[in-house]
């Protein structure tokens, strides 16, 4: 990796500069389509470095028939587990591959990794899955529990007894 | 849909809720081995693909003018009892796949922003990525072995965060560490949770 253009020393300790550019503006519906690079201090104290970015030769879109999503976004944390309607219906090779996996509950992002499916395919391949009844879909995963004092103390015991 | 509640043929009862923080911060800074060290599997990794028009940029010959870019996403699992499964997923250090960041934080819960205080700006991306989308979060300095470190302080100083916002020490390749870690995180929530609850 490319060293950083800029090396803090004890002397010159760098400081982020705090709201010196304002937000981007068009954060999109939901977040989405908001990205970090608008942040011009960031990108000058040099943050950006390249990561692993392993060539991966498929093309995700013969998989879905070409679709980017499926019926429902399924957040990558959702849960789901082959159905019996599933474990018995035949299954092209990547579907079979998917009803097999998930004999035991996996979840989107499981699904994505464990059979090499970029996550966006995942969530789709999913999303047909669970709307023709071959895959079950487990508790949605919540929207808003941080806001949920009380699930938010289950969480913490629950962390502290592992 | 169907769901895998009441009786389902499976004879799962009610399923685990399924939640998930972030773990942030700069290339090599040990997100992968703080999500190792709390995960009950082997973190595995999740691959988003972009494909992108790269004419006169990327020269892939005359096969055509796209060029599909990987972005990987580390993870791992902890389940917390028989009705909570906890992701923790780790974000690229860069910032060109912020469409993916986006389509990740949905519903998370916070996010862990990991410090390396010899490459402090690396984390800046994340800090403001968090900051921008309102997500609470926990700055940790992840103590490397031999490590000359800033102090706390002085990551707070440097990261100019919210004086509220958390900033502690960790070892991320220590189980306890990171659980008092996610701890940390936890109480952030509780406190935030019951501000608006008293409101």
């Amino acid at each position: 990796m490319s060293p950083s253009p800029k090396e803090p020393s004890d002397d010159d300790v760098l400081i982020r500069p705090f709201l010196a550019v304002p937000y981007p503006t068009d954060p999109g519906v939901n977040g989405t389509g908001s990205h970090p690079t608008g942040h011009s201090r960031a990108a000058r104290a040099g943050a950006a470095s390249p990561e692993a970015n392993d060539g991966l030769e498929v093309r995700p879109y013969v998989m879905t028939g070409g679709r980017a999503r499926g019926g429902t976004d399924l957040p990558w944390e959702t849960l789901v587990i082959t159905s019996s309607y599933g474990r018995t219906v035949k299954a092209s090779f990547e579907i079979a591959g998917i009803l097999r996996l998930c004999e035991h509950m996996q979840s989107v992002a499981e699904v994505s990794a464990h059979l090499r499916i970029p996550i966006g395919v995942a969530r789709v391949l999913v999303a047909d899955l669970v709307s023709d009844g071959r895959l079950e879909a487990g508790t949605p995963p919540p929207r808003h529990a941080a806001d949920d004092v009380e699930f938010i103390e289950r969480l913490m015991q629950g962390v502290a007894a592992l | 849909m169907s769901t895998m509640n009441g009786d389902a043929p499976n004879g799962a009862g009610r399923t685990p809720i399924p939640v998930k923080i972030i773990v942030s911060g700069g290339f090599g800074v040990g997100k992968t081995t703080a999500i190792g060290a709390l995960s009950e599997i082997d973190p595995l990794t999740t691959e988003g693909a972009m494909t992108t028009a790269s004419v006169g940029i990327d020269d892939r010959g005359q096969r055509d003018q796209k060029t599909t870019t990987t972005v990987a996403f580390d993870f791992g699992r902890v389940t917390i009892d028989a009705s909570i499964v906890l992701y923790m997923f780790g974000t690229p250090g860069q910032d060109r796949f912020g469409f993916m960041w986006a389509d990740l934080m949905d519903g998370a819960l916070g996010g862990l922003v990991l410090v390396d205080t010899d490459r402090i700006g690396d984390c800046f991306v994340a800090l403001d990525y968090f900051e921008k989308i309102g997500l609470p979060f926990v700055v940790a300095v992840n103590q490397f072995e031999g490590r000359s470190n800033l102090g706390l302080e002085q990551v707070r100083e440097s990261a100019n965060v919210d004086p509220h916002v958390p900033v502690v020490a960790v070892d991320a390749r220590d189980r306890e560490s990171m659980k008092q870690l996610v701890l940390n995180l936890l109480q952030l929530l509780l406190r935030r949770a019951r501000a608006a609850t008293a409101n």
